[in-house]
């Protein structure tokens, strides 16, 4: 299985010091633990354009820093949100809600070893 | 103090941008960021004026599409290079933003931070030649 996320696609993004990549990990996991509520909570209401728009932001950011299983899963969340079709979209919301968890864990378990290192 | 030239970052997303912002600021870049397309569009028109702007499509409030277009119309912002960064890699978006006058057009899952700088870097160079 691929890794959940690229820590070396990460550090590219970072300013190329550990502070600055934990200060990344630490604004990834919070911004998008947040978006992904707000996007929990539109999937349930069915509020397709909320949808689309929080997907869409969500997406890019756990694109952009190489968690692919994730971006996915978000995309297709886009794409349903698009198309206003957001009553089947639980399953995938439910999906993507597990596979940030495991992302959590392995961001959380990297930021525990570059803090043991300081 | 000197800078490489004034760039504005709209995006709503909090991760981008503050990887953005970081990456162009350690460049010597100034950037000003927005996180909604209105917001982005007032500071466009607003001293100093940016050299280059970088702007996401799918925004609250504006949709970067419409803040490009309203650009490209105002004869006081139309000069200004226009690079966007999107999540979407349809032909069809990168064909109709570079039809409105875009000059680049980034997808995020392959963006390189450096690529990007290197780009800004000639974009800026390029504007200020032009002025």
């Amino acid at each position: 299985m691929p890794a959940r996320v690229d820590l070396a696609r990460l550090r590219e993004f970072s300013d190329g010091t550990p502070e600055g990549l934990r200060e990344l990990v630490e604004v990834f996991l919070s911004d998008s633990a947040q978006t992904m509520r707000e996007l929990a909570a539109a999937v349930r209401e069915g509020a397709a354009a909320q949808v689309e728009l929080l997907a869409h932001r969500a997406g890019g950011s756990s694109a952009a820093c190489g968690a692919a299983r994730l971006s996915d899963l978000l995309f297709d969340l886009e794409r349903l949100g698009r198309a206003r079709a957001v009553a089947g979209a639980g399953d995938v919301m439910r999906a993507a809600e597990a596979e940030f968890v495991e992302i959590q864990a392995v961001l959380g378990a990297h930021l525990g070893k570059t803090q043991d290192r300081r | 103090m000197t800078t490489e030239g004034h760039v504005l970052l709209v995006e709503d997303d909090k991760f981008l941008r503050r990887a953005c912002e970081a990456s162009l600021r350690q460049r010597g870049f100034t950037v000003v960021t927005a996180t909604d397309g209105e917001a982005g569009l007032r500071l466009a028109r607003s001293e100093p004026r940016p050299e280059v702007i970088l702007l996401d499509l799918l925004m609250p409030k504006l949709p970067g599409i419409e803040v490009l277009r309203a650009l490209k119309a105002d004869p006081a912002t139309a000069d200004v290079p226009v690079m966007i960064l999107s999540n979407s890699s349809r032909d069809e978006d990168k064909r109709q933003a570079m039809q409105l006058g875009a000059v680049g057009y980034y997808v995020k899952a392959n963006l390189s931070l450096k690529e990007l700088a290197a780009q800004v870097s000639q974009l800026v160079k390029g504007h200020a030649g032009s002025r």
